[in-house]
């Protein structure tokens, strides 16, 4: 397999803070990884630092070009990045027109375009939304729709700051398997940081990050499995993965259930 | 220290915020309060809001703004964003100026200082710290060890939890507890945080619209699961989980840790 993105010896450092001391990592092509960690472990830092916005002083290898933010156009179609703040991030009052900016800026013919824009809203399920205007969505749909946005241009990664932060469990689950779909068909690479445990479940490898260091990396249940480490580092496990460890380690139930129904209805049949 | 609310409302600019609160807080209880308008319905306890109408009674003392000094001696409020509560930089600094202002006499002023820091679990090198170079877990323990110097009788924490992570989360709860068990103090906690609210307190309020919708013990609140639903609030996973065992006719009991549902479900299953 490709490698994505490649992580060396990164050291970075706020004025009078450090968060970086010597990170390495590799990120392979076509796979979900995510990053937990509590506030001030360097989350948003790192996704910041791998897209280019901050400066990783050529420890950070995507593709086949060093990431720094003087080279921050040449990036900028190899990656899709969404923040978990949704406010300040829109520049026009609709949602059509939204869309359309970032393709203009690409240089893509007007019909093209709009081709382009009902596919992805087709693919999203968002075609309704699209003559609706912004300050008329709720929260959940912003960050749907910035997610939608961010893949307009064919990404090749996809970075997800805390980008489930304030979204419904529904649409959370719907982008999920859309993103699913594309890391499969486009052999997409997503990148995901949370606070949430629930969301690691899906993805494909995960790293700990606590006080910009990895504490811990592997297989999503592996991890959850290491609850003293997680709550060490200030991670707390929710309820229902909670439940379902322990009842696993009864041999009531066997993996992790996230809906209480379905768990409810397979403990008593 | 009983809290007795009679009649009591708030209107501001011809918004009714609060209308016709009757309410009994219990003393040496942990009391929670949930809902809508909940931080304001604290304020008007501590008398940093006035009531439009109605009479507030906290033991004997009468709420009103002749008695201000008195109540600020029997009732003490920490404040969600710690930051805003603080008059100087320096916890020692900050001890001194609340005894100047309060006129305590206390030979052993010192040694009081250091008792109230050992109280909440931080040790007598905080007296020399700078307030806002502390986290915020450790910014709301100086507020309680500041208000353990003058001893009052009734402590209330608007939204405690927010913004802790699971260590500083596990040290506020022992903390509360300790209040009222060693202390008997009455302490009164809003927070939307069922599952936190469901462990932890003794009597729960919740508030919706500007009205109660409920208030009475807290097991018998969250045990009408129907009713809750039916109102849209927040149900306890703990609470749903044997709700919903309990409808396909498992009888379960209601457990207030994850441990004792375990062991129950074993049973049962």
């Amino acid at each position: 397999m490709e490698k994505a993105l490649e992580i060396n010896n990164l050291q970075f450092s706020y004025p009078g803070k450090e968060v970086f001391r010597g990170l390495s990592l590799t990120v392979e092509e076509g796979t979900f990884t995510t990053f937990i960690g509590n506030n001030q472990s360097g989350k948003t830092t790192l996704i910041k630092l791998i897209c280019g916005l901050l400066d990783g002083q050529k420890s950070i290898v995507a593709g086949y070009a060093y990431v720094n933010n003087q080279r921050i156009h040449d990036n900028s179609r190899f990656f899709g990045v969404v923040f978990s703040d949704v406010d300040g991030k829109f520049l026009f009052d609709n949602v059509y027109k939204e869309m359309a900016f970032p393709l203009e800026n690409l240089n893509i013919p007007v019909d093209q375009i709009e081709n382009k824009i009902i596919e992805i809203a087709k693919e999203f399920g968002i075609t309704e939304m699209l003559d609706k205007k912004i300050e008329d969505l709720t929260t959940s749909e912003k960050q749907e729709l910035l997610i939608a946005i961010s893949l307009l241009h064919d990404p090749k990664v996809l970075l997800l700051d805390n980008a489930f932060s304030m979204m419904n469990q529904k649409s959370k689950e719907k982008i999920l398997e859309i993103l699913k779909a594309r890391i499969k068909k486009d052999h997409l690479t997503v990148i995901l940081t949370t606070m949430n445990l629930e969301e690691i479940l899906d993805s494909d490898y995960t790293y700990v990050l606590n006080n910009g260091n990895i504490v811990m990396e592997g297989a999503p249940l592996k991890i959850l499995k290491e609850e003293r480490l997680l709550n060490q580092v200030g991670l707390e496990l929710p309820f229902m993965i909670d439940l379902s460890l322990k009842l696993e380690f009864y041999d009531l139930i066997t993996g992790v259930i996230t809906d209480m129904d379905r768990m409810v209805d397979t403990l008593w049949k | 220290m009983e809290i007795i609310l009679k009649n009591v409302g708030y209107h501001y600019k011809n918004k009714k915020y609060l209308e016709k609160i009757n309410l009994k807080i219990r003393s040496n209880v942990i009391t929670g309060i949930t809902g809508d308008n909940k931080t304001l319905l604290v304020e008007l306890i501590d008398a940093l809001t006035m009531a439009s109408y109605g009479e507030i009674k906290v033991g004997g003392l009468q709420i009103n703004r002749e008695n201000l000094m008195n109540v600020r001696k029997t009732v003490c409020m920490i404040q969600q964003k710690p930051m805003d509560q603080f008059f100087t930089t320096n916890v020692k600094e900050e001890m001194e100026f609340l005894i100047g202002r309060l006129d305590y006499k206390n030979k052993n002023i010192h040694k009081k200082m250091r008792d109230s820091l050992l109280i909440v679990g931080l040790n007598e090198s905080y007296l020399e710290k700078e307030i806002y170079q502390l986290s915020s877990g450790e910014q709301k323990l100086i507020q309680v060890a500041i208000s353990l110097l003058y001893n009052p009788k009734v402590i209330i924490f608007d939204e405690p939890f927010v913004e802790l992570d699971y260590t500083n989360k596990k040290k506020m709860i022992r903390l509360i507890r300790m209040l009222k068990d060693r202390y008997h103090k009455t302490v009164i906690i809003t927070s939307n945080d069922s599952d936190l609210l469901y462990m932890l307190t003794d009597d729960l309020v919740i508030l919706k619209g500007n009205r109660i919708l409920a208030a009475d013990q807290t097991e018998k609140i969250y045990q009408d699961i129907d009713f809750l639903n039916h109102n849209h609030v927040e149900v306890p996973h703990l609470a749903l989980f044997t709700d919903k065992a309990r409808k396909k006719n498992v009888k379960l009991s209601y457990h207030k840790d994850i441990r004792d549902l375990i062991k129950d479900v074993y049973k049962h299953v």
